[in-house]
């Protein structure tokens, strides 16, 4: 019997290799299922999930950096229900892992978000708590170790599939965080979420954003990114998902070597619609020249 | 929609800061008027995000589509400078023009500057059916006026307005259609351009069907990052996968 040497285990969800869609910029999957087949991938992990429909902010949502992208969305989704009745039995069809991002202005809000997936198919719920975007709740619960800790461990509670913990990179201590969400009880960390950024227009005089201020996310945050994927590798026994400017499969090589198990591919698939599954079949490249039995072999193996 | 290479064939200034370019590949997929392009500007100067540009001629036959676009930024002056090769695009995306009736007879199509050009592949698709075609066509000054030969050529009656008057009827282009929409008696309004002239167009309060083109700032251009939103009686809808064409009784402007 041949093994899949792409294959990864997280928090006991068998993923048949470690590319992920990041949340906020695949949806449920089914726009890109037009182009390419997401089957290609190892999971997706949805648009941020709140209790009730949101629209999000104002428009202008979107601006450009140098290598970089802004976005300002604030979580527009269409709400738990319409998202477990609507668009997850057609992911049901797919053979991906779903995790679940969720998001919620109130601890109560998480936990409902989580007791609602109890009994969902979804592998893995990603609790967002470090999003730019939106003046209540998201970031909010992310900064502080101590608050991290604690919605952690509330969820915890509630939530009977395995709980990955989504940092933001906009805090003092990125290892003091994720030993926050440890000890709260996290199966996983994901990170890093967008740089809280701005973009100035010259010619209005304005930000390009109508919120002002949005997530920084591209190609530009990517040695940030490492650098904290390798921090937190260092602080916690938990597997990591990492992410933050991957555009191709040596930028998913740099991650794993850095300490992730998996990683999310985000801002390349509004780059190149393509982008996540070449980044797939360029990790199968790697371990076959390589002549290598398994891709867990690289992680955390950056020769320091 | 088909993520494909478009290949540049060629690139001519229509006027300043005005530039048409013909593409063509042999995987077009169909195309339905009003729908638009997603197109890589090459990852040039540290620019990522594709542009979306309309669509102005589609030739089926041909397998080529022509685009019109000013030169704004970085990545409309990249595109302006290339002479040939291939750049990776999405083609062709949202809904376009698709609630024309079989039965119209009559369409008015009422463009604003960079809106123009896309109305006319309306033409191209509906003009053998016997529809007939009413074009009102503004734009700022005298030098911004583009592509009128063509409507002219293929239209009934296509009146052309400046807002400072040095060229076609001095008026905003909402007047001039005011003027005669009643005589004209449309099926069908199809407009594109900016916000102030969709404004005025609902402002006219015809009891016509009327369908416009909008337009906002992109990241994937198939509906799945939210980033462009138009704000709808329904709430924020997808410029890029819903539209970028909505009937303007929805569009809360």
């Amino acid at each position: 019997m041949t093994t899949n040497p792409l294959a990864v285990s997280i928090c006991g969800v068998d993923f048949k290799n470690p590319v992920i869609a990041a949340s906020g910029t695949f949806s449920f999957g089914f726009e890109f299922s037009k182009l390419f087949d997401i089957d290609r991938l190892g999971g997706i992990s949805v648009k941020g999930l709140t209790r009730e429909k949101r629209e999000g902010n104002p428009g202008p949502r979107i601006a450009e950096a140098y290598g970089g992208v802004l976005n300002s969305v604030g979580l527009q989704n269409p709400g738990i229900d319409v998202f477990i009745k609507n668009m997850l039995p057609y992911l049901e069809t797919k053979k991906i892992k779903v995790i679940a991002n969720i998001a919620g202005d109130s601890e109560a809000d998480y936990c409902y978000l989580a007791d609602r997936l109890n009994d969902t198919s979804v592998s893995i719920i990603e609790l967002n708590i470090s999003c730019p975007n939106v003046k209540e709740g998201g970031m909010a619960f992310g900064v502080t170790p101590q608050s991290v800790k604690k919605i952690t461990a509330a969820v915890k509670k509630h939530a009977k599939k395995p709980l990955m913990v989504k940092l933001s990179p906009n805090v003092a201590d990125i290892a003091d965080n994720a030993r926050a969400a440890e000890d709260g009880g996290a199966d996983a960390i994901s990170l890093i979420n967008t740089i809280k950024a701005m973009a100035v227009d010259v010619e209005r005089r304005r930000p390009v954003l109508k919120n002002v201020t949005g997530g920084l996310s591209g190609p530009a945050i990517k040695p940030i990114a490492l650098r904290m994927v390798w921090e937190v590798y260092n602080a916690v026994k938990l597997p990591i998902v990492g992410m933050g400017g991957i555009m191709n499969a040596s930028d998913a090589l740099e991650f794993i070597l850095c300490g992730a198990a998996a990683v999310q591919v985000g801002t390349a698939n509004l780059i190149d619609p393509l982008s996540s599954g070449l980044i797939a079949d360029g990790l199968k490249k790697y371990v076959e020249k390589n002549k290598m039995n398994s891709l867990g072999e690289l992680r955390g193996k950056l020769l320091v | 929609m088909k993520e494909l290479f478009l290949n540049v064939k060629e690139n001519t200034e229509l006027t300043k800061g005005v530039i048409r370019m013909k593409f063509h590949s042999p995987y077009l997929p169909e195309f339905t008027p009003g729908q638009f392009i997603n197109i890589s500007v090459g990852r040039f100067d540290g620019v990522l995000l594709r542009r979306p540009i309309s669509v102005y001629k589609h030739d089926a036959a041909a397998k080529t589509l022509e685009c019109v676009f000013e030169i704004k930024g970085k990545g409309t002056t990249f595109l302006s400078r290339l002479k040939g090769g291939d750049l990776p695009a999405t083609v062709f995306l949202g809904n376009g023009f698709d609630k024309i009736p079989e039965t119209a007879k009559k369409i008015a199509l009422v463009g604003g500057g960079l809106g123009c050009p896309p109305l006319y592949s309306v033409i191209q698709k509906y003009k053998y059916k016997g529809v007939k075609f009413y074009t009102y066509l503004g734009f700022g000054t005298k030098s911004k006026v583009i592509c009128e030969d063509d409507f002219a050529k293929v239209s009934e009656k296509t009146v052309v307005a400046t807002d400072d008057g040095s060229y076609g009827e001095a008026d905003f282009i909402t007047n001039a259609f005011k003027r005669d929409v009643f005589n004209i008696a449309p099926d069908m309004i199809l407009s594109c351009g900016p916000a102030p002239m969709f404004k005025a167009l609902k402002a006219l309060d015809l009891k016509i069907p009327t369908y416009i083109s909008t337009e906002a700032r992109m990241g994937c251009g198939i509906g799945a990052c939210y980033v462009c939103a138009c704000l709808t009686t329904n709430g924020n809808r997808r410029v890029c996968a819903d539209g970028p064409v909505f009937d303007i009784k929805e569009v809360i402007l």
